[in-house]
């Protein structure tokens, strides 16, 4: 995919630069040379333009209409500083624009942004063999609060039961007074939300005392073990979190099984 | 009754036409003569002259009001003419020893006449969005102009009348018909009732020129006189109404408005206020120092804060979610500058309804500068559940609290805060504090009947 990224200044296009690897996109960068811009669009088949809005020549929500008129379906993406929304932008632009990125952006937000242009959904990889980790698209995820971390598992070892409240409170919270306990709990169920978002990652469903998961698009060794006997398991499910001792005699039953077949 | 404002209409113009029509014709049919009366066209000359100068204040609300339109300004302009060119006035000019042909009068009169009726018709189809294109031409125009040059034909000859009224009745059912589609689809505004007064009255007045100039009966003094008071005092009413009703509405709205936007720029310069952002750059540079990821972090918590601030000044109200996104960047980027770490709990259990935005972020600011938890081991503790009809937010901590008599709400982002938060929700802020035994700010939002605020 071609993608023509515009701002007028060199430094966010270096970053822009620095951030972006590892994607099946061609790049093209341009300061606000608008007649520059409008040929390059005109000779070749642009998939996206990413383009600041306050350029001290033109405004990229102006370049953004001429782009459309050349290129009708181009999909736009506006890297801007400013608070701009949806309700700044014209009918036709706002028909076309996928997304904002604000400056300063994380690599995270532009990585969503490119699974969105290419139709993808992002690939969550979950690992609960040894220890709990997951990776989107292969970047590890950062869970800055470890108590969401562990619920998180907690729903994925669920294999795509409801996990409710009170279930997460007996595993998680069990010495905890029971106020405290649902206190603690949304606490992390708010943590949790804003981590998956920012990573692009809608699997899970927030409701009231309940949480549900999408397994779609998941790839989770355990899940796997558990269905075809392949798989890393060594004796180790989630290391760090007790809950997971009475996930082992099924763990253990399976591989028994997987030994007796060879 | 369904078509109220077309009953009015008909009986009104009938009644008026009819009274002004006996008036005149009654005492000439039963032999009184006619007075001259100088005096009586002396005060109805003033009295079209005081109306002419509501003709002037409906020319200057048309360039300085917004919202008036030109058909008021055209009425008004129209029965200056109307009423210059009536009975009376010809009574003074007669008395004055200087008759000015009724002729003329008859003429001008009939084609102001006919000025202020269309004026009225048109105003009440633009009231309405009404469009009668090619049919009204035809029912309207060519009878009228037919009647008219019958009008002049005949009045040389004393026989203007008939047509004159024929005239009348033919406007009359034209804007009665105007009404009468207006009901149908609308609730009939107050300005609507006060323009078919205002025609009935100019069509009383037509029958007794049409009477009087055309030689049919002779010139009585204070008739037309009558017709013009009315339509004066009329205006004048309207005017009073409508300046007493405004006035009170404008000061209002001025009120909120004024106070909203010192809120609104008190709470942007509480957030903004430069020392906060040179603390916070510093801070940013400190943490750049230790770890590049942490710089990071600090970057992207504030301006994350900063961006949610700056946007909440196009909205009054934002969904309690964005709110407490803006509240957890602050608390993350607050966090990231401390050794001692406070720990921020959010227990959101419910979230379907709006708050202003950084409404609730001030009171978390407190908590965190001024309890002191990170020092106890203690936490702070926002929380948005529901309680019946309310939604109930609260800010609690376990620190040290305050004496809420000798400590006053502190800082301007506080006060600011509840006062917005009463103002555009009618929510009460209550903040309960003692001395070592935490604090907890309530707010008590109330919530529609049904369906939620967003």
């Amino acid at each position: 995919m071609k993608i023509v990224v515009i701002d007028d200044e060199m430094h966010a296009l270096q970053s822009f630069l620095g951030e972006s690897i590892g994607y099946d996109v061609e790049y093209k960068f341009f300061k606000d040379d608008e007649a520059a811009i409008l040929d390059y669009v005109k000779e070749n088949t642009v998939g996206a333009v990413f383009t600041d809005i306050g350029m001290p020549s033109v405004s990229g929500l102006d370049l953004a209409e001429k782009i459309i008129g050349v290129c009708p379906d181009v999909a736009l993406v506006f890297i801007t500083g400013m608070a701009v929304t949806e309700d700044d932008l014209s009918e036709r632009v706002r028909s076309h624009t996928v997304g904002f990125l604000y400056k300063p952006f994380k690599s995270a937000r532009l990585a969503e942004l490119l699974n969105i242009l290419q139709k993808r959904t992002p690939v969550l990889t979950v690992k609960m063999f040894d220890v709990f980790d997951c990776f989107v698209d292969g970047e590890l995820i950062d869970f800055p609060s470890a108590k969401s971390k562990e619920l998180f598992a907690l729903l994925l070892a669920y294999n795509g039961k409801t996990l409710t409240m009170t279930d997460a409170i007996d595993h998680l919270w069990e010495n905890s007074d029971v106020e405290k306990a649902k206190i603690s709990y949304r606490n992390a169920v708010f943590r949790l939300r804003k981590t998956l978002d920012e990573h692009g990652i809608h699997c899970v469903g927030y409701e009231r005392a309940k949480l549900t998961l999408d397994k779609k698009g998941i790839v989770c060794d355990y899940w796997t073990f558990l269905r075809s006997g392949k798989g890393d398991y060594n004796g180790e499910f989630c290391k760090s979190y007790d809950w997971s001792v009475a996930y082992l005699p099924e763990l253990d039953r399976v591989k028994k099984k997987r030994e007796k077949r060879r | 009754m369904k078509n109220k404002a077309l009953t009015f209409t008909g009986i009104g113009v009938a009644v008026s036409v009819l009274l002004g029509a006996a008036a005149v014709a009654v005492p000439t049919l039963c032999g009184v003569p006619s007075v001259p009366n100088l005096a009586v066209g002396i005060v109805h000359l003033t009295v079209v002259g005081l109306l002419l100068c509501v003709f002037g204040v409906e020319i200057v609300s048309v360039f300085k009001i917004d919202d008036s339109t030109y058909h008021t300004m055209l009425i008004a302009g129209g029965t200056v003419v109307f009423y210059f060119f009536s009975a009376d006035t010809a009574l003074f000019f007669e008395s004055a020893n200087a008759p000015l042909s009724p002729l003329l009068f008859g003429y001008v009169s009939e084609c102001a006449y006919l000025f202020v009726a269309l004026a009225c018709c048109g105003y009440v189809m633009y009231l309405y969005g009404l469009k009668m294109r090619a049919k009204w031409c035809y029912a309207i125009f060519i009878p009228a102009v037919l009647l008219f040059a019958g009008y002049a034909a005949a009045l040389p000859f004393g026989y203007g009348y008939p047509f004159g009224f024929a005239l009348i009745l033919l406007f009359s059912l034209a804007f009665c018909t105007i009404v009468f589609k207006a009901e149908k689809t609308h609730k009939i505004a107050f300005t609507t009732y006060i323009t078919a007064l205002m025609f009935c009255l100019v069509s009383g007045a037509q029958a007794v020129n049409a009477l009087c100039f055309s030689g049919a009966t002779s010139l009585l003094p204070g008739v037309t006189f009558a017709y013009l008071t009315a339509s004066l005092s009329l205006y004048l009413l309207v005017y009073l109404t409508f300046t007493i009703r405004s006035d009170s509405k404008a000061v209002k709205s001025a009120e909120y408005r004024s106070r909203a936007e010192m809120f609104e720029s008190r709470a942007l310069s509480g957030q903004i206020k430069p020392h906060f952002l040179f603390n916070a750059l510093e801070a940013v540079r400190a943490l750049y120092h230790e770890d590049l990821a942490a710089g990071d972090a600090g970057v992207k918590h504030l301006s994350d804060f900063l961006r949610d601030s700056v946007r909440a000044f196009d909205s009054e109200l934002v969904p309690v979610e964005e709110e407490l996104d803006a509240v957890f960047s602050y608390t993350e980027f607050e966090n990231l500058k401390r050794d001692k770490k406070v720990d921020v709990l959010f227990n959101i259990e419910y979230t379907d309804y709006s708050v202003p935005p950084l409404s609730v972020q001030p009171f978390v600011e407190n908590a965190i500068k001024y309890s002191g938890v990170e020092a106890t081991g203690g936490c702070v503790v926002v929380s948005s559940l529901r309680d019946g009809d309310f939604a109930v937010l609260e800010i609690s901590d376990n620190g040290k609290g305050f004496d809420p008599a000798t400590v006053s709400p502190s800082s301007h982002g506080i006060r600011n805060a509840s006062d917005r938060l009463l103002l555009t929700l009618g929510a009460k802020t209550e903040v309960l504090s003692r001395p070592d035994a935490g604090c907890r700010v309530k707010i008590l939002i109330p919530l529609p009947p049904k369906g939620d605020l967003t």
